[in-house]
């Protein structure tokens, strides 16, 4: 079963085409990275798909709840980690994930429960009293990613989650996702071309807001007759060789 | 129960930032303190009662909501900047959760807010009858408006119209303000002060 089909997807703000009639599907369990240069259109794609923004036109189905007409339900089955660190700063480490958990339905004791486990899996244990606030930056990722993950959701949105994470954060944070594959289906943009060779299953070009290219790295690679994926994307992006 | 949780979360949020709590809590007793030594300096042959206790401590309860639009704006605006407010929006929650969670934390801490200003107006003399029940009710619904606006300013934060809507809506107020008094001036047959033109 599919778990993300999107068909002529677009979004445009006055003349400006931010998505233009995306076509795609995303099998369950897979992990699927954007590649694209800035402005490309991922973060409106990724927006799109969770509801946060309204498609100018096209229709975009995630587990069988469409995002024009059922968007609550498609609400309860995804989960985002934005590009800037989303917590309650204010809030300490379990604070932040027993809320999360709650929002979604979770009872108080099995938010509480369910935290723990998080802290134990993302290394949070000795600072989950501290306040978000005063954690290191890639702290405060770890801990985004975290809030993202404690919902156990079906299709998770990962936008662009290592960014300004220096080489050891970043490499932790990989370990994370890659224990994650085949649990949920998830969605990543980047920038970093190594992040999408380490965990990508399958990966989508985008130029302009079209998806120019959709394979894996090694059928990319194929197709433009290259050795490296930093190649492969220059090729497919249309910039100088 | 997701209003519940929010309000909770809010209410911890508004707590542990110690200086912007302080500062609405405190702000209106510290007007308080310097009105009072200003009313204390003014001849009784003055008959100024501006500064009279009856009329300033209700006047400083009220003055009091202004923090409210503070607190609700900035609230509004770090989860906003922070992109906290985007994961929830992506998360089940509706526009009643939001609006409800924000807001009534707000509203609780306004029962104590007014109700320390009457206690404190009391050292000067202000008399605490079971009238004050109703006056605090009122500084209540006055609380709303506040938080409303703040609401409102926060949801255009980090752009320019959050500053030009904060200006368009006290100039809506100075202006509103301004053509009651001369409406009430008219009313009561005061004539506007006569301009004099120097030589």
């Amino acid at each position: 079963m599919h778990a993300i089909t999107i068909k002529d997807l677009s979004k445009q703000y006055g003349d400006i085409v931010a998505v233009d009639n995306l076509n795609l599907t995303i099998e369950q369990g897979e992990l699927f990275a954007l590649l694209g240069e800035n402005g490309a259109g991922k973060t409106t794609t990724i927006k799109m798909l969770s509801c946060l923004l309204k498609p100018t036109a096209g229709e975009a189905v995630l587990l069988g709840n469409s995002i024009n007409t059922r968007p609550q339900a498609v609400k309860e089955i995804i989960n985002i980690s934005p590009q800037e660190t989303a917590v309650a700063a204010n809030l300490t480490v379990s604070e932040n994930l027993e809320l999360m958990a709650q929002i979604y339905g979770q009872s108080k004791r099995s938010a509480r429960q369910r935290a723990e486990e998080i802290i134990a899996q993302f290394g949070l244990a000795d600072v989950r009293k501290k306040k978000a606030k005063h954690l290191s930056g890639g702290m405060q990722r770890r801990l985004s990613l975290a809030m993202a993950l404690i919902t156990n959701p079906k299709i998770l949105f990962l936008d662009e989650p290592t960014l300004g994470l220096d080489v050891l954060a970043r490499r932790e944070l990989w370990a994370s996702i890659l224990a994650l594959k085949g649990k949920a289906t998830i969605i990543l943009t980047t920038h970093y071309l190594e992040e999408i060779e380490a965990l990508s299953d399958r990966v989508g070009v985008m130029v302009k807001g079209k998806l120019t290219a959709v394979g894996t790295v090694a059928e990319l690679l194929a197709q433009t007759g290259t050795s490296k994926l930093e190649d492969a994307f220059v090729a497919l992006a249309g910039g100088i060789a | 129960m997701r209003t519940a949780l929010f309000a909770k979360r809010n209410t911890k949020e508004i707590l542990r930032d110690p200086l912007s709590f302080c500062f609405g809590l405190g702000f209106p007793l510290v007007l308080l303190v310097l009105l009072s030594i200003v009313n204390a300096s003014i001849p009784p042959d003055a008959n100024n009662t501006m500064f009279t206790i009856e009329n300033l401590a209700p006047g400083l309860a009220i003055f009091g909501t202004v923090f409210m639009a503070l607190f609700a704006g900035m609230l509004l605006s770090k989860d906003r900047t922070t992109s906290f407010l985007m994961r929830l929006f992506t998360s089940p929650m509706t526009a009643k959760d939001f609006i409800s969670g924000y807001a009534l934390p707000l509203l609780a801490l306004t029962l104590p807010q007014a109700a320390i200003t009457f206690l404190a107006a009391s050292i000067w003399g202000f008399k605490i009858t079971i009238y004050l029940i109703p006056a605090i009710l009122v500084t209540t619904f006055t609380y709303l408006l506040f938080i409303a606006l703040g609401l409102l300013a926060g949801n255009f934060s980090a752009s320019l119209p959050h500053l030009l809507l904060v200006l368009a809506y006290t100039a809506v107020v100075f202006l509103l303000a301004i053509r009651l008094q001369k409406k009430n001036d008219r009313r009561q047959g005061i004539s506007p002060p006569v301009r004099v033109q120097v030589m």
